[in-house]
C-alpha cells in the first residue's frame, strides 16, 4: 500500500501511455461491460427464429466460440505485453526488427494500416448501431414523444465525455458500472423463473438441420460483440497466464447471463410468441409480477439501468476507435478524434429508416465482427507464431511475476 | 492533492461548460405529462356495433375514474361510490383504435392506456374473432401483459357499469375478483399475456374467463375456449375446476357432490374442498396415435355433509371418497369428451406436452386433427383428509 508499485499509473503526461497499467479486474470488467449491451434485448428472438428451442444452446456455444477468439487476442497480448493492436500488427506484418538496428518499419505501417482502419470503421459502425438501437428502444417503449435524435445525441455526448479522460478512468468507470448492469439482469432472470414453463422450453434438441444450427451459432457470436476492445485495452494491462482466469470469468459471466435470459425467454413465451415480440427481453420483464404493487413498471426501471450498459458499450468502443486513430497518427488526444467521429456516427445511426432495417444492419455488423474480432486476430496470431515475432512462450512466463504487483 | 495540477485550466472551463449544458438541458422530462393532463382508462369493453348505426363494426366503451371523487377517503361526497366515481363513455368505429380515436374527439385530455386493468369482450364479438381487438394491446408499449381479459355472455358494456359498494371503481372490483380468485386457486390465473402466448402458438388454444352480468353484479362463470382467435365454446366453473385438476393448475373451488341416500333413495349433498392436487400425466405416442393417462391425486376436506354417511366410520369414509372419485372421474371424462368431440379445443394443452416430450412424433402430426381422436384416460384418487370438527354424521 505504502510503496506504489512501479507499474502503477502515474500522472506524468510525458510518459508513453502504454506503460500505464489497469488492474486485471478492471480489464475484466471492461470486457464484460462492453459486451453487455443492446444485444440482450433482441437476441432471444433472432436466435429462436433460426434454431427454435435450441436458442439457449446456441447462445452458450456462440459464447464459447467467442471465448476462443478472446483467448487468441489474449495470446497476442502475451506475445506483445503492454501493446495494442496498432503496434503489434505493425510488428507482425512488417520487417523483423534486428537486435540493435532500428530500421524504419514502413512495410509494417503500410500493411497494418488497412487492419487498423478496418477496426476503427467497424467500431464506429458498431457504436452507431448501438446508439440507434438504444434510441429505438427508448422511443418505442419508454419516452414516445422524445425525438430519437435527442436520445442518440445525449448518448454520444456521454461517450464523448468519457473519451476526454485517460484510459484508467475508462477502466474505473467500467469497474463501477458493471455491477449495476449485471445485478438487475440476474434479478430479472430470477424473478422470471416463476413464469417459466418447462414445456415451452423443451425439447432440448428440436428437429433442426445442422446447417441451421451452425448459422445459429454464428448468430450467437453476434451477441458478444465488444470483447475485441481487448486488442486496445490489452495494451494497458498485463494479460498473462496468471490473469487469464479473470479475463475468462469476466467473459463467461455475461455468457451465462445471456444464456439464462434466453432460457427464460423461451420458457416464458415459447418460441412462437417470442418471434412476434420486438424486444423480447423487455417483454419478459413486463411479464414478471413483482410481489406487491410497489413496482408495477419494472421495465422502465430496467431500461434506466440498462442505459448504463449501452453507455459502456458505445463509450468503450468510441474510446477504442479514437485511441487507434491517435496511435496511427502518433499525435493528438482521444477526445479530438472522437469529436471528429461524432457527426459521422450520428449521421450513420440515422440512416436506417426503421427498426427492421436496423435489425438487418445489426446482423451485417455481426458478420463484420466475426472478421475483426475473430478472423483478423487469428490471422495475426498465426503470422506472429510462424515468423516468431514477439515474446516466445518461455519468456511470457516471466511476465507473470512482473504482474504480481499489478 | 495534485488535482489542480493535473487538471489544466481549459479543461476546467470545458468541464464547467458541460455542467452548464447538462443543467440547462436536463431540467425536466421531455415526455412529462401531469396526472390531470391525461385521462386514464381503467377498463375497455368491446361490443358489436348495432347494425342500424352507420358502418361501424365495434362499439367500444371505456371506464374512466374521476380522481376527485375517489381520493380523500370517500367519507364525504365521493363516499357513495358507485356511478359518480367513474364515467363510462361509448363510441363506435371500424376497429378498436378507430373507436378510441372517435372517442378522443369528445374528450378534453389525452387518453392514457397505461392503467388499463381489464379488457371485456362480449361473446358475440369473440365468436367472430378477437385478433383485431388484441392487436392494439400488443403494440402499445404502455399496456401491461398482466391485465385481465374477460368474455361476457351479455353486453360487455354492462360489465363497466357494475357498481358495488365494495370498491369505488368497478374495473378494480372486476379485476380483484380475478386476482384474488387466482391467488386462492378459486379460478385459474390467466392474463392477456397468457392469452396472446397461446394465440401465437399454433398448437395451443387460448382460453380466458367467461362471465355473466346480472342487474347489479358480475359473476365468474367458467372459461371461454377459443380455437385460433375465435370463441368456440364455454365450460362451466365446475368444469373449469376439473380442468384445473387435470392440468395441475390448482385445486379449484368447492365442489358439490350428490350422494344417494341409503334409506330414502334420494340425493343428498356433500361439499368438498379440494386441498392439494397432484396430477401425473403419462403420454404414449405410437404411429401418430396418442394415448394419455391422467392420474389425479386429490386431497379434500369435507365442508358440509348432509348425507347419512358416517364419516367417522372408516369403512364409510372410504366408501364416500370412492364415490367422490367416481363422480369426479365421470365428470372429467365428460369434459374431455366435450373438448375433443364438441369443441375440438385442446384446453388440456396436451399439444404442448407432446411438443416437449415427444418432439419427433409431434413434428409428423397435425395436432388439430389428432387431438379429437386421442385416447385420454382419467383416474381420480380422492383422499379425505379432514372432516371438520364434528364427529357425528
Amino acid at each position: 500500500m505504502l510503496t506504489k508499485p512501479k507499474t502503477r499509473p502515474n500522472h506524468n503526461k510525458k510518459q508513453a501511455p502504454e506503460s500505464k497499467v489497469i488492474t486485471p479486474r478492471q480489464s475484466g470488467s471492461l470486457v464484460a461491460s462492453t459486451l453487455l449491451g443492446v444485444g440482450v434485448l433482441t437476441m432471444s428472438r433472432t436466435l429462436a427464429e433460426t434454431v427454435k428451442e435450441a436458442a439457449w444452446l446456441v447462445t452458450l456455444l456462440g459464447g464459447l466460440v467467442s471465448l476462443f477468439f478472446l483467448l487468441i487476442i489474449a495470446r497476442l497480448s502475451f506475445r506483445f505485453p503492454l501493446k495494442s493492436i496498432a503496434s503489434y500488427s505493425e510488428e507482425i506484418l512488417g520487417f523483423k526488427q534486428g537486435k540493435n538496428k532500428q530500421r524504419r518499419n514502413w512495410l509494417g505501417k503500410i500493411l497494418s494500416f488497412p487492419i487498423v482502419l478496418g477496426f476503427i470503421m467497424y467500431w464506429v459502425l458498431t457504436v452507431a448501431i448501438t446508439v440507434r438501437s438504444f434510441g429505438e428502444v427508448v422511443v418505442s417503449a419508454l419516452l414516445p414523444t422524445t425525438p430519437l435524435e435527442i436520445i442518440i445525441l445525449t448518448m454520444l455526448i456521454l461517450g464523448f465525455i468519457l473519451t476526454c479522460f485517460e484510459i484508467e478512468v475508462v477502466a474505473r468507470v467500467n469497474e463501477l458500472i458493471l455491477p449495476f448492469i449485471a445485478v438487475p439482469l440476474i434479478i430479472i432472470t430470477l424473478l422470471a423463473l416463476q413464469e417459466f414453463k418447462l414445456e415451452f422450453f423443451l425439447p432440448l434438441w428440436p428437429d433442426i438441420s445442422l446447417k441451421d444450427f451452425c448459422s445459429g451459432i454464428l448468430l450467437g457470436t453476434f451477441s458478444y460483440i465488444g470483447y475485441e476492445v481487448m486488442t486496445v485495452f490489452g495494451g494497458y494491462t498485463f494479460v498473462t497466464k496468471a490473469t487469464l482466469p479473470i479475463t475468462v470469468i469476466a467473459f463467461m459471466a455475461p455468457v451465462l447471463i445471456y444464456t439464462a435470459v434466453v432460457i427464460l425467454s423461451i420458457g416464458v413465451f415459447g418460441i412462437y410468441e417470442l418471434n412476434q415480440l420486438l424486444w423480447p427481453t423487455l417483454e419478459l420483464i413486463k411479464a414478471i409480477e413483482v410481489p406487491g404493487i410497489i413496482l408495477q413498471r419494472v421495465e422502465s426501471a430496467f431500461l434506466a439501468v440498462w442505459m448504463a450498459a449501452v453507455f459502456t458499450t458505445s463509450a468503450n468502443l468510441l474510446y477504442a476507435a479514437s485511441f487507434l486513430v491517435k496511435k496511427v497518427m502518433a499525435r493528438g488526444s482521444t477526445f479530438v478524434y472522437s469529436l471528429l467521429f461524432l457527426p459521422f456516427i450520428y449521421w450513420v445511426s440515422l440512416i436506417p429508416q426503421n427498426v427492421f432495417t436496423l435489425f438487418i444492419w445489426t446482423e451485417k455488423v455481426g458478420y463484420l465482427a466475426l472478421i475483426f474480432s475473430g478472423a483478423l486476430p487469428l490471422f495475426l496470431y498465426i503470422v506472429a507464431c510462424v515468423r516468431k515475432i514477439g515474446l516466445s512462450p518461455a519468456k511470457q512466463l516471466d511476465n507473470t511475476e512482473a504482474n504480481g504487483e499489478g | 492533492m495534485e488535482k489542480g495540477e493535473s487538471m489544466l485550466n481549459w479543461q476546467r472551463v470545458l468541464a464547467l461548460l458541460f455542467v452548464a449544458f447538462t443543467l440547462c438541458s436536463l431540467t425536466g422530462c421531455w415526455d412529462r405529462r401531469e396526472l390531470e393532463e391525461r385521462i386514464s382508462v381503467v377498463a375497455i369493453a368491446v361490443d358489436n356495433a348495432e347494425q342500424t348505426t352507420s358502418k361501424a363494426k365495434y362499439a367500444i366503451s371505456i371506464q374512466i375514474p374521476i380522481p376527485t371523487r375517489i381520493a380523500g377517503g370517500g367519507e364525504g361526497g365521493g363516499g357513495e361510490g358507485g356511478a359518480s366515481s367513474v364515467q363510462v363513455m361509448t363510441s363506435t368505429g371500424l376497429s378498436l383504435h378507430h373507436a378510441l380515436d372517435n372517442l378522443q374527439k369528445r374528450l378534453n385530455q389525452e387518453l392514457f392506456f397505461g392503467h388499463v386493468r381489464i379488457l371485456v369482450v362480449s361473446e358475440e364479438v369473440a365468436r367472430e374473432g378477437v385478433r383485431e381487438i388484441i392487436d392494439f394491446f400488443r403494440r402499445d408499449p404502455q399496456v401491461r401483459r398482466q391485465m385481465g381479459f374477460v368474455i361476457t355472455h351479455d353486453h360487455a358494456k354492462d360489465a363497466l357499469k357494475v357498481f358495488t359498494n365494495l370498491e369505488q371503481v368497478p374495473a378494480v372490483y372486476l379485476m380483484s375478483i380475478i386476482e384474488s380468485g387466482g391467488r386462492r386457486d378459486f379460478l385459474p390465473e390467466i392474463s392477456l399475456g397468457d392469452f396472446t402466448v397461446c394465440l401465437s402458438t399454433p398448437f395451443l388454444d387460448p382460453m380466458t374467463y367467461y362471465s355473466k352480468i346480472g342487474d347489479s353484479d358480475f359473476s365468474w362463470n367458467g372459461l371461454a375456449l377459443f380455437h385460433k382467435d375465435k370463441l368456440v365454446g364455454t365450460i362451466t366453473e365446475r368444469e373449469t375446476w376439473l380442468l384445473m385438476h387435470l392440468t395441475n393448475q390448482g385445486s379449484g373451488g368447492n365442489i358439490l357432490i350428490q350422494l344417494k341416500d341409503h334409506e330414502k333413495n334420494k340425493n343428498n349433498t356433500l361439499i368438498i374442498n379440494p386441498g392439494t392436487v397432484k396430477t401425473k400425466t403419462k403420454l404414449n405416442v405410437s404411429d401418430g396415435h396418442v394415448k394419455a393417462r391422467y392420474d389425479v391425486a386429490l386431497e379434500v376436506d369435507i365442508r358440509e355433509n348432509n348425507t347419512t354417511y358416517q364419516l367417522s366410520n372408516l369403512k364409510q369414509l372410504q366408501e364416500v371418497s370412492d364415490l367422490i372419485a367416481e363422480q369426479l372421474e365421470r365428470e372429467a371424462k365428460q369434459l374431455v369428451h366435450k373438448l375433443q368431440k364438441e369443441y375440438g379445443v385442446d384446453a388440456l394443452q396436451l399439444g404442448l406436452k407432446l411438443k416437449a416430450y415427444h418432439h419427433k412424433e409431434w413434428k409428423k402430426m397435425v395436432w388439430e386433427e389428432i387431438f379429437p381422436n386421442a385416447h385420454i384416460d382419467i383416474h381420480y384418487d380422492v383422499k379425505i383428509r379432514r372432516t371438520g370438527l364434528q364427529t357425528v354424521n
